[in-house]
């Protein structure tokens, strides 16, 4: 009914509803999220069971830093692309969108456009080695943190026989606050 | 049930959606996540995904994320033109640079932080708005509407398809994976006490996955009828308040996708009693 008269009165409207429907069945069919064909599969699929899990955590010379005090969103830019950052550097910098740059730019004949996509759209060891930096001025415009040695570190919670952190964590980098106040 | 929809009635709308869009803004400016606040990120994750590529192919990201200048005129921008579309939202140009800035920034943002991230509800309501004309208008809030509940609807079934809703510890694990580091910091209180329990109750806590895939799949009505709208806003509010508070899933910038849902006939009523006639 709605589609008739999306038809009836507004003729390229009903064909870009057309072409939104193929392109979100394709997208979901090949189960690759292409905006705006978002696949909302969040938390669908199933979470197995794990004794432990990884967290990164920041270490102040007060203790861990509770970062719950800042919003999603501060949260979010501090933490998830650190766990990115931590990926990355387990491969020795290499980021793992170049396997999938290569295989869509695989021909011949598109060397040249893989060089400008790899320049483009992967991060590289210079990127790596800028990061701590920008880290350390976001950290610091987000909380009231100013000075001391900060460390981003890795760990794990388990979660059989009690909630408990694993006491050993792995340093992803230091920084000293006071360093970058002008 | 559906009465023509005036211009006047289209401007209130445009009025009421993109002051809400702008009390998002003022929500992302307060928590540092404006693009100009960003401090130039210098790590970027694209994904596999084509429009990614594409505003990093045409070096979109890197230029503005380089230039801190052109951060700040993006935000300005992008914010004036919100207010001014609250203003005069019978307008073409503002509308729709609003319209493409938000999309743009959101894109920005979920590359500065290393994840495409599902809090899309404040890019959907706002598309309506690219027209100025009310019958075509109506019929792009209408598609909206739609678009919303294919949303939930297929999320639902994504859920049935990948077999979380058939798993019964994984809610469990799904609260153990997205409290991980918060429990660490929240040894007390209500909410710690709730999450806790739930934790050692994987039936009770299966219920409430089982209750969020229902809330979902009830949006399949809304293709059907309009008539149950305000039972599935009510169940949507449920379900984001379940996952602001279970799993701390951020609700603001979200919150713009309840509005297709919002009893517009009263709404708009209420306003045209106040609007001038000819």
């Amino acid at each position: 009914m709605f589609l008739k008269k999306v038809y009836q009165i507004w003729r390229p409207f009903f064909w870009l509803i057309v072409f939104f429907t193929i392109g979100q069945a394709y997208f979901m069919f090949k189960g690759i999220e292409n905006a705006p064909f978002f696949i909302y599969s969040m938390f669908s699929t199933i979470h197995q069971d794990t004794d432990s899990l990884p967290v990164v955590l920041i270490k102040t010379p007060e203790g861990y830093y509770n970062h719950s005090k800042l919003s999603n969103r501060e949260a979010e830019m501090l933490l998830n692309n650190a766990d990115f950052f931590s990926t990355m550097n387990r491969i020795q910098s290499q980021d793992p969108i170049k396997t999938v740059i290569d295989r869509r730019f695989s021909g011949n004949s598109m060397g040249q456009w893989r060089i400008y996509a790899n320049n483009q759209l992967s991060n590289n060891a210079a990127s790596l080695a800028r990061y701590p930096e920008w880290w350390k001025k976001y950290f610091t415009s987000v909380s009231n943190k100013k000075e001391g040695d900060i460390e981003l570190v890795l760990s794990h919670v388990y979660f059989k026989s009690g909630y408990k952190k694993s006491p050993f964590d792995s340093v992803l980098f230091t920084i000293n606050l006071q360093a970058c106040q002008k | 049930m559906s009465e023509m929809i005036s211009n006047d009635i289209r401007n209130v709308r445009a009025r009421i959606i993109f002051a809400w869009l702008f009390v998002i803004y003022i929500y992302f400016f307060l928590n540092h996540s404006l693009l100009s606040q960003l401090k130039s990120p210098v790590l970027i994750y694209p994904g596999s995904d084509n429009a990614y590529w594409l505003i990093h192919l045409l070096q979109i990201p890197r230029f503005i994320f380089n230039h801190p200048a052109l951060a700040l005129s993006f935000d300005v921008i992008i914010t004036t033109s919100c207010i001014i579309t609250i203003f005069v939202p019978s307008q073409k140009v503002f509308t729709r640079i609003t319209i493409l800035g938000t999309w743009l920034f959101y894109m920005l943002y979920c590359t500065a932080a290393g994840k495409h991230y599902a809090q899309i509800g404040f890019l959907i309501p706002v598309v309506a708005f690219w027209v100025i004309n009310a019958e075509k208008f109506e019929l792009s809030w209408e598609a909206v509407r739609y678009w919303v509940c294919f949303l939930y609807a297929s999320a639902g079934m994504y859920k049935i398809y990948y077999g979380g809703v058939f798993h019964a510890d994984n809610m469990v694990n799904i609260l153990q994976q997205m409290n991980a580091d918060w429990l660490l910091f929240h040894t007390n209180g209500f909410q710690q006490h709730v999450i806790m329990w739930l934790m050692t109750h994987k039936f009770i806590a299966q219920s409430f996955f089982i209750l969020a895939v229902a809330i979902d799949l009830a949006m399949i009505v809304g293709f059907f009828t309009k008539r149950f709208d305000r039972f599935l806003l009510a169940g949507l509010l449920l379900f984001h308040t379940g996952n602001y508070f279970l799993l701390h899933i951020s609700f603001i910038e979200q919150s713009l996708i309840f509005a297709p849902f919002l009893p517009w006939h009263l709404i708009d009523n209420y306003f045209q009693s106040d609007l001038p006639h000819d």
